[in-house]
């Protein structure tokens, strides 16, 4: 599917100077948010230590060094998630991204990172014509201060003492087609969240707004 | 009709859509502006962390614990042990001697039974002051006289008080007036007051040949004197504060807030009692659970250190005034009967009859140099010297590297000279602290080398404290 990129992919031709703008295509720019998904998603579950760092290796991405998953099955579940996640976003049918930290002792929801998708009218009335024009150095340099952020959340967010396990949820439209595989979940809201705004990326088709909410005590002490 | 029903489909349609706009707005507010949508998740859920992971970020927010605001309680530190142990053979087990005290010059005076002896705390040398000839006499009190230290009283069993000159090792006079032994000393200014089994207090001006100038009446008992003002040379007693039950050795005015006495209560008592001086009320008591032997007020910060008998024999210090115990200081094995502190109020030293008398940092880093609170005024005298005064003391300083911006405080600074009260108490009462300290730098005019002060006709006390080394002095 993303395989014949090209057509609509940033067209980082030779021909064309990085520093140009690009013309930027619904399908080029799911393929740069779901990415970025991937990454932020990699992100917060090594950063806020939900799962061993011997999970992950390093890579540089953005121009930063990260970490992403090597663990077999998180790899898995991953990309299947993303899978679908793709293809929701091609029909301009993804609303929501949300990665949920639930601690397993007290079965409580401890966090909850939220990325709203927001696509152009234009771009989801119009999926095979619409273009836009952003150089893809701004949008590098958006993703890039958003996974900062990420990284940064140790020093306010409160320690996730104990072990935690994640999820993620996608908020869809009614009408979207729904594999097998998908089954409807509760939204798992925090009452009486801490609530941090992020920064968001544009592709200019799809606007990314970034939110953490996160409970101030610990589970059991509230 | 045909018209009417026309009309009739238009409005239905208008109220439709009109229900729908209802709808939306309504859908709008309630559901906070989001659109209709399914949450979905990935029916197999992604692997847990393996069993026994600990979140590996546990260090980073317990070494940031510390500097959490909310268990943040910041007090200098105090150290429990001792900072010096000296011995102290055949001090008296008597609860109603006060024979230790620490003047102003830096010496302790304690007695030991029938020898005084003086331990110079800034050089650590020990001198055999004097010694009561009689084989049954021995020493009962001794008491430094204010601000200079340069006499010592001593009180004995044979009821004798005597007037030392420690510097000439001489005794200077010797004072009778009452009929048994003298237990009690205590200095205002050229007064002394001397308390005796005899139940009286007799005040003594030390400077006329015809010394006894007061008695106080009304004891019963062994009296006990703490600085008693020469104001209250009253021959009977102004109040009588007579809730302790048991005797009261421990007094002591504090330093900090008029009028408030704390006293403390012997083995029947083990209180801690304030009372207002002015009208003989009684403020606060506590019980302390053991004798009080000693008190002794900080003088820096509102804090009381109280010594205690059986069964701890401990030294307590306590927060004034809410009294809450800052700090016990264990070490003696027998009854703490004597406190002194030092002159700086830095350290506090014990006497207990275990033999030993043990020095401690009680109030080390409370005020002292960090925070002078007597500075009056401070700065340039000329272009070359900084001069500085606090209420008993000026000072000179001249920069050992040239000028920049040197301070007392910084130690490119070297001071050079000290102007100090040596005259007698009486004369210097109103002297120092209203001299204005550009007076003293006519006196002693900064275009003079450094190097040549001690020639400086110093008739009025000027000091040489240190020389700047000549090859860094820049002037």
């Amino acid at each position: 599917m993303s395989f014949a990129v090209p057509a609509g992919g940033i067209s980082s031709t030779p021909a064309v100077p990085a520093a140009d703008n690009s013309v930027i295509t619904l399908r080029g720019s799911t393929d740069i948010v779901v990415e970025f998904f991937e990454h932020a998603i990699t992100c917060i579950l090594y950063q806020r230590g939900i799962y061993p760092p011997e999970d992950f290796e390093r890579k540089t991405k953005y121009g930063l060094a990260l970490h992403v998953a090597r663990e077999e099955g998180l790899v898995t579940y991953l990309k299947n998630v993303l899978e679908q996640l793709r293809q929701w976003l091609t029909s301009s049918n993804v609303q929501k991204l949300v990665v949920v930290v639930t601690g397993m002792e007290s079965q409580a929801v401890l966090e909850r990172w939220v990325f709203s998708v927001d696509t152009a009218q234009e771009a989801a009335t119009n999926p095979q014509g619409y273009q836009a024009q952003k150089s893809q150095k701004e949008i590098t340099s958006e993703i890039a201060a958003i996974i900062r952020q990420i990284t940064c959340s140790v020093s306010f967010m409160p320690l996730l003492a104990e072990r935690c396990s994640f999820d993620l949820l996608v908020y869809t439209d009614k009408d979207v087609l729904v594999p097998a595989t998908w089954e409807d979940s509760d939204p798992r809201l925090i009452q009486q969240a801490e609530e941090v705004r992020l920064r968001s990326v544009n592709t200019k088709v799809h606007k990314v707004d970034t939110m953490v909410a996160y409970r101030m005590e610990p589970a059991g002490q509230g | 009709m045909g018209e009417d029903g026309m009309e009739k489909v238009s409005k239905q349609e208008a109220s439709m859509v009109q229900k729908k706009e209802y709808h939306q707005a309504l859908e709008a507010q309630l559901l906070d502006g989001e659109k209709e949508h399914r949450v979905l998740a990935f029916r197999n859920k992604a692997p847990l962390p393996k069993e026994g992971f600990q979140n590996h970020l546990q260090v980073l927010y317990t070494q940031n614990k510390g500097t959490a605001p909310s268990s943040l309680r910041s007090y200098r530190h105090i150290p429990s042990a001792p900072e010096r142990i000296l011995d102290a053979p055949d001090l008296l087990d008597d609860y109603y001697l006060n024979i230790m005290d620490w003047g102003a010059s830096n010496v302790l005076a304690i007695a030991l039974t029938q020898t005084l002896y003086l331990w110079n705390a800034a050089t650590g040398d020990i001198t055999e002051l004097m010694s009561v000839p009689d084989a049954d006499d021995y020493i009962t009190s001794v008491s430094w006289i204010q601000d200079t230290g340069s006499h010592l009283a001593i009180g004995t069993a044979s009821a004798q008080t005597q007037l030392w000159d420690v510097a000439a090792q001489k005794q200077v006079r010797s004072m009778n007036g009452h009929s048994a032994r003298v237990s009690a000393l205590a200095w205002k200014r050229h007064i002394l007051s001397s308390g005796s089994r005899d139940a009286t207090i007799v005040h003594h001006d030390v400077r006329v040949q015809n010394h006894h100038v007061a008695t106080l009446l009304g004891h019963e008992q062994e009296a006990s004197t703490s600085g008693i003002g020469g104001r209250s040379q009253t021959f009977s007693p102004r109040h009588r504060l007579a809730e302790h039950q048991a005797a009261v050795k421990a007094l002591a005015w504090c330093p900090f807030e008029r009028n408030v006495l704390a006293t403390g209560g012997g083995t029947a008592d083990r209180c801690i009692k304030f009372w207002n001086g002015a009208n003989g009320a009684l403020l606060n008591s506590i019980d302390t659970g053991s004798q009080v032997c000693s008190l002794l007020w900080s003088k820096h910060e509102k804090e009381l250190l109280s010594s205690h008998g059986f069964s701890e024999n401990q030294l307590c210090l306590w927060k004034y005034p809410s009294m809450v115990k800052l700090k016990e200081l264990t070490g003696h094995t027998s009854r703490v009967l004597h406190l002194a502190q030092s002159p700086d109020g830095a350290s506090v030293v014990s006497a207990a009859p275990d033999e030993t008398i043990r020095f401690w940092n009680v109030f080390a880093g409370a005020g002292g140099e960090r925070r002078r609170k007597d500075l009056l005024w401070e700065g340039w005298e000329s272009r070359s010297c900084l001069g500085r005064c606090t209420s008993d003391r000026y000072e000179l300083y001249v920069p050992c590297h040239g000028l920049g911006d040197a301070s007392p405080r910084f130690p490119s600074v070297r001071l050079v000279a000290a102007k100090v009260s040596t005259a007698p108490p009486h004369a210097t009462e109103c002297c120092f602290p209203l001299l204005p300290p550009l007076s003293i730098s006519l006196l002693l005019p900064c275009h003079i080398p450094p190097h040549t002060l001690s020639s400086v006709p110093s008739e009025d006390c000027i000091l040489m404290h240190e020389l700047p080394p000549p090859k860094t002095h820049v002037v």
